[in-house]
């Protein structure tokens, strides 16, 4: 902050009109992002470091080695992160609550490595023009009038894309890039049926019809086109430029490096997008949809943008991540509900409407399940060699459970204490906390004693849903703004409090 | 002359008049295609599943009218339900039947317990923050499955007889059938039938039905509505948890149920309309029908099971676009 303002003064003494314009939006841009090129510099390097870390090679011959292994977790974790960037659009800046949202990330695998692995050679380039002809039509046909022009622009130039085919069947790319044209029929179908539903029944909408292409892919009906459960396999189908196999010649490093450039892509766009008019109206629609309508904006009309806009990336974010995925198939567990529920825990625990706080949460989750599910764990059956575990638990618990109910027990409390001040009310809360303590420690003692206790070794992979779990129930409880929320609303409060002090000493004299 | 149709909004006048046009179009299809025995049976299913639907969907659209709570954690207290109902039927040291009134009581009991507990400590202090409420039984209901897993483990439980008096075969439609599917019938009917008179002719279920159109006015004439809330999310979880246990000598218990309970449940409920108690007994019905009726379609003329897994979700997707409040519900 010193520095920021430090910089600002000195810009406001520079005497000419445009210079002086030229060095402050040069020093904005520095300063407002120089932690974020300083996170992208160690993403990149981030391989290297491990690397020196553990003594293993970045580009090692064979799929082993500690810094191969990470590449492909970051990767991965970065390509979730984009998912839940996506979602936080939707949820934390326009507040559209979609259980929908693991249909745009499916719909990325399987749309792409359908036209690349099932289509006919032949018929590609038919099925190519068919879709592309779809999509304008629905284009056209939803009326979108504000802006039309910007649906339109984009197919116009995805269609210079696909119409320059250089081989009798179609690249990847265009693949990918279908896969997009698609997505955006997807939200422009189901954004005009359900957009115009209310709160819950959107929300209901949303997740019957994820459900529903989610049993359609899993289905045995359709095994030679999507594979059923087993999956689509797609093998060497990728281009060898997007080819994580571990070589000797670097191309998992490369990919990683393409995922690293998409990450940033992804952020940067959904930064201009909140930045910009489309932006602001979005955000005014979240906090009041009637005023927005009423001030004479199409609020429709934006909400479909949103949905397209996160669509389509998390459309690209499901093509990475299938990319990145193992055993090279597309399973139909991309369009479950799972992919719908991570990205929103880690917008709610990173924070609804920040900017980072998915990235954060995502990153911080994933990889340290990654980490978790590695190591294995003893757990000491006494406390520091004190209590008894379960004695703690129960302690632990009673503790919870207390602090949970304390609006339900405030009344019984208050008359408890009388009025005797805030020392005799911690005092009951106390003796109440023994009490249930106690009561639970009698009971736990007629069932512990026949238990065999003895320090277990824990495989944390089964602990890990459970975890995740009672993390995001104290954050929903008790942190609701989220980790980055809860930060930004302390610096904020602070720099408020302290402009008011400055308030008050020039005013006291 | 005051009726029940004459005091029907046109809405719902011409809900009804569809669903009862539907259900017909359904037993004439599966009479004409399946013939009179099987169209039989197959009806019989559709019931039955729609009135074990009715238990977990009834909780879930009462507990949505009154607290504006979507409760996604009304599939785990079905599986709870079930697998606590399952232990104490299969390791009680007693004779059969009290065996199986002590599963359905303890199991109601607990699962009772965990919901008051729930909404006293977790949902009432989120009231201002309605979205969280909605994640955070996302959330449980994961912890919850995770429990029971833990606790049960992953493989699924064997269906249990039923006791012996429920057990005795009939024979409907030519087919032989055990008592206890009856039974689960006339639970259903019995919970849907008690409900309503709850509902409608004691002083509690008035203000449950106040409570549903105006919380704060109720709350402004001294009752104290929280305490309503409170018991209404009990009432629903018990009857999801009933649901479960009567599941056990049925089908057994998996931890998959309480996710396709819950898939069903939320489908039943807004077909109905969020917060109709009738929409969801009718509604029950007709997805129980309609689901039973596409498996037995898809058995017989497709060699995939595609459609019965999928007609449901695309009779709720239907009626969405015809009335996007539910057949029952309470217009814009």
């Amino acid at each position: 902050m010193m520095i920021e303002r430090t910089v600002y003064r000195t810009i406001d003494r520079i005497g000419d009109p445009a210079l002086r314009r030229a060095a402050e939006s040069l020093a904005r841009l520095v300063l407002e992002n120089w932690f974020y090129a300083l996170v992208v510099l160690v993403l990149w390097q981030f391989p290297a470091i491990v690397a020196d870390l553990s003594g293993s090679e970045v580009t090692p011959r064979r799929p082993t080695g500690e810094s191969a292994f990470w590449q492909s977790e970051m990767a991965r974790a970065l390509v979730l992160a984009c998912l839940a960037m996506s979602y936080n659009l939707l949820f934390g800046y326009n507040g559209i609550i979609s259980f929908g949202h693991a249909l745009f990330f499916g719909a990325g695998g399987y749309i792409t490595f359908i036209l690349l692995a099932r289509v006919d050679q032949s018929y590609q380039q038919e099925a190519l023009i068919a879709v592309l002809a779809v999509v304008l039509a629905l284009a056209i046909l939803t009326r979108i009038t504000a802006r039309r022009l910007v649906t339109l622009a984009l197919g116009g130039v995805l269609l210079v894309l696909l119409l320059v085919p250089n081989t009798p069947g179609m690249t990847f790319y265009q693949a990918a890039a279908l896969a997009v044209l698609g997505s955006i029929g997807l939200s422009l179908i189901s954004g005009v049926v359900t957009l115009r539903l209310r709160g819950i029944y959107f929300t209901m909408f949303t997740l019957a019809l994820a459900e529903m292409f989610f049993v359609l892919a899993k289905s045995g009906t359709f095994r030679n086109v999507t594979g059923a459960e087993d999956g689509l396999g797609f093998g060497d189908l990728l281009p060898a430029a997007l080819n994580p196999t571990p070589t000797a010649d670097g191309s998992r490093l490369q990919m990683y490096r393409v995922t690293i450039v998409f990450f940033v892509i992804v952020f940067l766009a959904i930064r201009r997008y909140l930045n910009s008019p489309v932006g602001r109206v979005i955000v005014a629609i979240r906090e009041n949809e009637e005023r927005a309508r009423t001030i004479g904006y199409n609020t429709f009309f934006y909400k479909l943008l949103t949905m397209i806009f996160a669509g389509v990336i998390a459309t690209l974010s499901g093509v990475l991540f299938v990319i990145w995925a193992t055993d090279k198939r597309v399973h139909p567990e991309m369009l479950s509900l799972k992919f719908t529920v991570d990205p929103l825990l880690h917008t709610l625990i990173g924070g609804v409407g920040t900017l980072t706080g998915p990235v954060v949460a995502a990153l911080g989750l994933i990889l340290g399940e990654t980490y978790l599910r590695n190591e294995t764990f003893t757990l000491e059956t006494e406390v520091l060699g004190l209590v008894p575990l379960w004695q703690f638990a129960v302690g632990l618990i009673a503790a919870l459970l207390i602090l949970f109910l304390r609006r339900t027990l405030r009344p019984a409390i208050r008359r408890v204490a009388g009025d005797g001040g805030r020392w005799s009310v911690l005092g009951a809360y106390l003796a109440l906390w023994i009490v249930v303590s106690a009561a639970g420690l009698v009971i736990g003692g007629q069932v512990v004693p026949d238990l065999d206790l003895q320090d277990e070794v824990f495989d944390v992979s089964d602990l890990w849903d459970l975890f995740l779990g009672i993390v995001f129930v104290i954050v929903v409880m008790l942190l609701p703004h989220g980790i980055v929320g809860t930060w930004n609303r302390f610096w904020i409060t602070r720099r408020i409090r302290r402009m008011e002090r400055a308030l008050q000493r020039e005013k006291a004299p | 002359m005051q009726t029940y149709w004459t005091n029907l909004t046109p809405q719902h006048r011409r809900s009804w008049l569809l669903v009862v046009v539907y259900v017909a179009l359904l037993l004439a299809i599966s009479w004409l295609d399946f013939g009179y025995n099987t169209a039989g049976q197959t009806v019989f299913r559709g019931i039955l599943l729609g009135m074990l639907v009715f238990l977990v969907a009834s909780g879930l659209s009462l507990i949505f009218g009154l607290l504006d709570v979507l409760n996604f954690a009304q599939g785990a207290f079905l599986l709870i339900g079930a697998y606590v109902g399952y232990d104490i039927y299969q390791s009680l040291d007693a004779s059969v039947e009290v065996r199986f009134l002590a599963a359905i009581g303890g199991g109601v009991l607990l699962v009772a317990a965990i919901g008051a507990v729930m909404e006293a400590g977790l949902i009432r202090p989120l009231y201002e923050r309605p979205i969280f409420q909605i994640v955070l039984t996302f959330g449980l209901a994961a912890i919850f499955l995770d429990f029971v897993e833990r606790i049960y483990g992953r493989n699924p439980k064997q269906p249990l007889s039923p006791p012996p008096l429920l057990n005795e075969k009939f024979t409907l439609f030519q087919q032989s059938l055990s008592v206890y599917r009856l039974f689960i019938i006339g639970l259903g009917l019995a919970m849907m039938i008690g409900v309503y008179i709850l509902l409608n002719r004691t002083r509690i279920g008035i203000i449950i039905r106040a409570g549903v159109q105006d919380p704060e006015m109720v709350q402004a004439l001294g009752i104290n509505v929280r305490r309503v809330f409170t018991l209404v999310f009990i009432l629903g979880s018990a009857l999801a948890a009933l649901g479960g246990i009567a599941l056990v000598p049925y089908q057994g218990a998996t931890l998959e149920m309480g996710n396709q309970f819950l898939i069903l449940a939320i489908v039943v409920v807004v077909i109905g309309g969020m917060g109709s108690y009738e929409g969801t007994a009718v509604a029950s019905i007709v997805v129980g029908l309609t689901r039973a009726v596409a498996e037995q379609l898809s058995l017989e003329h497709f060699d995939a099971p595609v459609l019965a897994e999928t007609s449901i979700l695309l009779l709720m997707i239907a009626v969405l676009l015809v009335q996007p409040s539910g057949l029952f519900g309470r217009g814009e």
